[in-house]
C-alpha cells in the first residue's frame, strides 16, 4: 500500500515537483509576513485605532461602510444591496456576531470540553485525556474532526425533515445569545457608543436572552420525536419537562437583578456596577443559588442529567444522532454553559469590571483588553463551579426533580423577587 | 430601520409567514403543523421588530414560540398514540374553517381601515427605545388597564381549575375502576 505521507524524496532523489512546491510555499510565506507587517504598521494611524480598536468598529469601518462607499456610493443596479444608513448597525452586528461564533465560540467550546474532561478526571482521581498532543491538548480538536468526517446516519423510519432541522433549532438559539454578551468595556465619545465589545447592543437584552433560549425546547422535542425511537422520545419528554419547569425559576432569578438595576440592557448592567461593593450580587444574595440551581437544570448537568441518564435511556433525545448533527447538540450544550455563566457574571458579578479599586494600579484597570480579562476570568470561574458540581453530586430522580422545581424553586424565586423589589424601594 | 412604506424585509417576513401559516392548516402531520405554527409566530415577531416594537417582539417569541408551541407539541405527544408515526389530522371541516376565517379577515380589515387610531403617546414618543417602551407598557398595564389585565388572569385561573377538575375526574374514575376490579378479584378468590 502506498504511503499517504507526501514525500520530499521520491525514489531516493529529491524530485522537481517537491522543490517547486517548497519554493511556492516560501514565496507565499514571505508575502504573508510582508502583508502582515504592512497592516501592523498602518494600524496606529488608522481610523480604526482612532475610533477604538474593537471588533464591531473593524467590521463597521472595513466590511460595511467602506464597501458601501465604492463607486461614490452608487452601485447602479445593485443599489438595493447597499446598506442604508439605518441598516449599518444591523449589518455590523450580524457580521461581528458571525465572526464571534466562528472565531470564538467554536474553539472555546472545543476547549471547554477538554477542560471538563481534565477537571472531572482530576476530581475523580483519573488523568483525563493525555495521548493526543502535549497533555492531550489536541484530543478535542481531533474529536471534532472525527465528528465532521463521520458518516451522517439518518434512521430509515425517521422523519427526515424534522430530523434534519432539529439540531439547527437547538444550536441557532444557543449561538444567537452571543449577540448581546458584553465581553468588555465600552467607550462613549460625544454621547454615542464608539467603541464597544458587544456585537449588538440590544435594549431588551435580558428579554432577548430568555426569549431566544426558550425556542431550543422545540428543537429538543422535535429531535426526540423525529428519531422514531422510544428512548429518544422518552429522553425528549424528560428534557422538555425539565427545561420548561426550570425556565420559570431561571426567569425569576433573571428578573431580580433587572428589578434592582431598572434596565434590560446587558452593557448597561455591566457599566452600572462600578466598584466591587456596587455589584448586584449583594442585594441578590438569594438570587445566586436560585440562578445556579436553575442553570444546572437547564444545562442538564449532573444532579439533573435525567434526560441523558445513560443507564435508563441510553443517551436521551440524541440517541439516533451521529456525526456533525450530534456535535451540534453537544456544541449547544457547552455553549449554553458559557452563556449562562456569562449572563450570571454580567447581571450579578460586575461583568467586565475589575474587583479591585482603581488605586491599585494595573489590578484595577478594566478598559479594553483588561476588561475582557476580568470578564473571562469570572466567567471561567463560574464554568469551573458548574463542572465542580457536575463531578460531585449524584443524579436525582425525575419526580424529585419536578417536585423541587415546582414546589420549592418557583416559590423561592417569587419570594426572592419580592424581597429584591422591597429592598430596591427601601434603598431608593 | 423603518422607512416609508413596507420595505423588502417586510415582504420577506410576510411571504414566509403566509407560507408557513398555509402549512399549519394543510399539512397532514400534526407535529409538522405545530412546527409551521412556530415559524409563523416567529415571523410575526419579526414583523413587530421591523416596526420598531422590540419589546413586543421579545414577548411574542418568549410566550408564543417558547411557551405555546412547546405546550402544543407536548400536548400532541400526550394525547396521540405517540408510537403512531402519522399523527394525522383531517380537513373534514375545511369549508367551515375557510368561511369563518374569511369573515374574521373581512371584519378585521374593515375595522383596521375605518377605525380611528390614536397612538399611545407614551409608547411612540421615544421611537424604538425599548427601555421607554417597557416602562410605558408596565405603567399602562398596572394603571389604566389594570382591570382587563386582572380579568385575563382570572380567565387563565378558570382554565387551570377546569383542567384540574377534568384530570381529577379521570383519576377518580380510574381509581374506582381499579377498586371494583380488586373487589371482584377478592370475591372470586373467596
Amino acid at each position: 500500500m502506498a504511503t499517504l505521507q507526501p514525500e520530499l524524496k521520491a525514489n531516493g532523489r529529491i524530485s522537481f515537483g517537491s522543490l517547486l512546491g517548497l519554493a511556492v510555499g516560501l514565496l507565499v510565506l514571505v508575502a504573508a509576513v510582508g502583508f502582515g507587517l504592512h497592516v501592523l504598521q498602518a494600524i496606529p494611524s488608522s481610523e480604526w485605532w482612532r475610533q477604538g480598536p474593537s471588533l464591531t468598529n473593524l467590521v463597521r469601518l472595513y466590511l460595511v461602510e467602506w464597501p458601501a462607499s465604492w463607486h461614490g456610493g452608487d452601485w447602479g443596479v445593485w443599489n438595493f444591496l447597499r446598506p442604508g444608513r439605518g441598516a449599518v448597525p444591523v449589518i455590523t452586528a450580524i457580521l461581528s456576531w458571525t465572526i464571534v461564533i466562528f472565531g470564538f465560540m467554536l474553539p472555546m467550546v472545543t476547549y471547554q470540553i477538554y477542560a471538563l474532561r481534565k477537571i472531572l478526571g482530576f476530581m475523580q482521581a483519573r488523568v483525563g485525556p493525555t495521548q493526543v498532543g502535549p497533555l492531550g491538548l489536541l484530543q478535542t480538536p481531533c474529536d471534532v474532526l472525527k465528528l465532521l468526517t463521520k458518516e451522517d446516519v439518518i434512521p430509515t423510519k425517521a422523519d427526515r425533515w424534522v430530523f434534519f432541522a432539529a439540531p439547527f433549532m437547538v444550536l441557532v438559539p444557543a449561538s444567537m445569545a452571543y449577540l448581546v454578551i458584553p465581553f468588555g468595556n465600552q467607550k462613549i465619545v460625544d454621547g454615542a457608543v464608539r467603541y464597544s465589545l458587544v456585537c449588538g447592543d440590544l435594549n431588551i437584552g435580558v428579554l432577548y436572552l430568555s426569549a431566544i433560549s426558550s425556542v431550543a425546547v422545540i428543537g429538543i422535542i422535535s429531535a426526540g420525536w423525529a428519531s422514531n425511537n422510544k428512548y429518544s422520545l422518552l429522553g425528549a419528554m424528560r428534557s422538555a419537562a425539565q427545561l420548561v419547569t426550570y425556565e420559570v425559576p431561571l426567569s425569576l432569578a433573571l428578573l431580580a437583578p433587572v428589578v434592582w438595576a431598572g434596565t434590560l440592557n446587558l452593557s448597561q448592567f455591566a457599566a452600572d456596577q462600578g466598584s466591587v461593593w456596587g455589584w448586584y450580587c449583594w442585594p441578590n444574595l438569594l438570587t445566586i443559588p436560585i440562578f445556579v440551581v436553575s442553570a444546572l437544570a437547564e444545562l442538564g448537568h449532573t444532579p439533573f442529567d435525567l434526560a441523558e441518564a445513560e443507564s435508563e435511556l441510553v443517551a436521551g433525545y440524541n440517541v439516533e444522532y451521529s456525526g456533525m448533527k450530534f456535535a451540534m447538540f453537544f456544541l449547544a450544550e457547552f455553549s449554553n454553559a458559557f452563556i449562562l455563566s456569562a449572563v450570571a457574571v454580567t447581571l450579578l458579578f460586575g461583568g467586565w469590571q475589575s474587583p479591585f479599586p482603581e488605586s491599585w494600579g494595573p489590578l484595577g484597570w478594566d478598559a479594553g483588553i483588561f476588561g475582557m480579562f476580568w470578564f473571562f476570568a469570572k466567567t471561567l470561574a463560574m464554568i469551573f463551579g458548574l463542572f465542580w458540581v457536575r463531578a460531585t453530586l449524584p443524579r436525582m430522580r425525575i419526580d424529585q426533580l419536578m417536585g423541587l422545581g415546582w414546589k420549592f424553586m418557583i416559590p423561592l424565586g417569587l419570594a426572592n423577587l419580592l424581597l429584591v423589589a422591597v429592598l430596591r424601594v427601601l434603598v431608593g | 430601520m423603518a422607512g416609508h412604506g413596507p420595505g423588502p424585509v417586510f415582504w420577506l417576513l410576510a411571504a414566509v409567514l403566509i407560507a408557513s401559516a398555509l402549512g399549519v392548516v394543510t399539512l397532514r402531520n400534526m407535529v409538522h403543523s405545530a412546527l409551521c405554527l412556530a415559524v409563523t409566530l416567529l415571523m410575526a415577531g419579526g414583523l413587530y421588530l421591523n416596526m420598531g416594537a422590540d419589546l413586543l417582539a421579545g414577548f411574542q417569541v418568549l410566550i408564543y414560540v417558547g411557551a405555546v408551541v412547546t405546550l402544543v407539541l407536548v400536548a400532541i405527544m400526550l394525547i396521540a398514540k405517540i408510537a403512531d408515526r402519522d399523527l394525522s389530522q383531517t380537513q373534514a371541516r375545511g369549508g367551515w374553517a375557510a368561511a369563518v376565517s374569511i369573515i374574521v379577515w373581512l371584519l378585521l380589515s374593515w375595522v383596521l381601515a375605518h377605525g380611528t387610531w390614536t397612538p399611545n403617546a407614551a409608547l411612540t414618543e421615544g421611537g424604538a427605545d425599548a427601555a421607554r417602551q417597557a416602562k410605558a407598557l408596565s405603567l399602562a398595564l398596572l394603571d389604566p388597564y389594570l382591570l382587563p389585565f386582572e380579568v385575563a388572569s382570572l380567565l387563565l385561573l378558570v382554565a387551570l381549575m377546569g383542567a384540574v377538575v377534568l384530570a381529577q375526574h379521570t383519576a377518580l374514575a380510574e381509581r374506582s375502576d381499579i377498586k371494583a376490579a380488586l373487589k371482584e378479584g377478592e370475591q372470586r378468590d373467596a
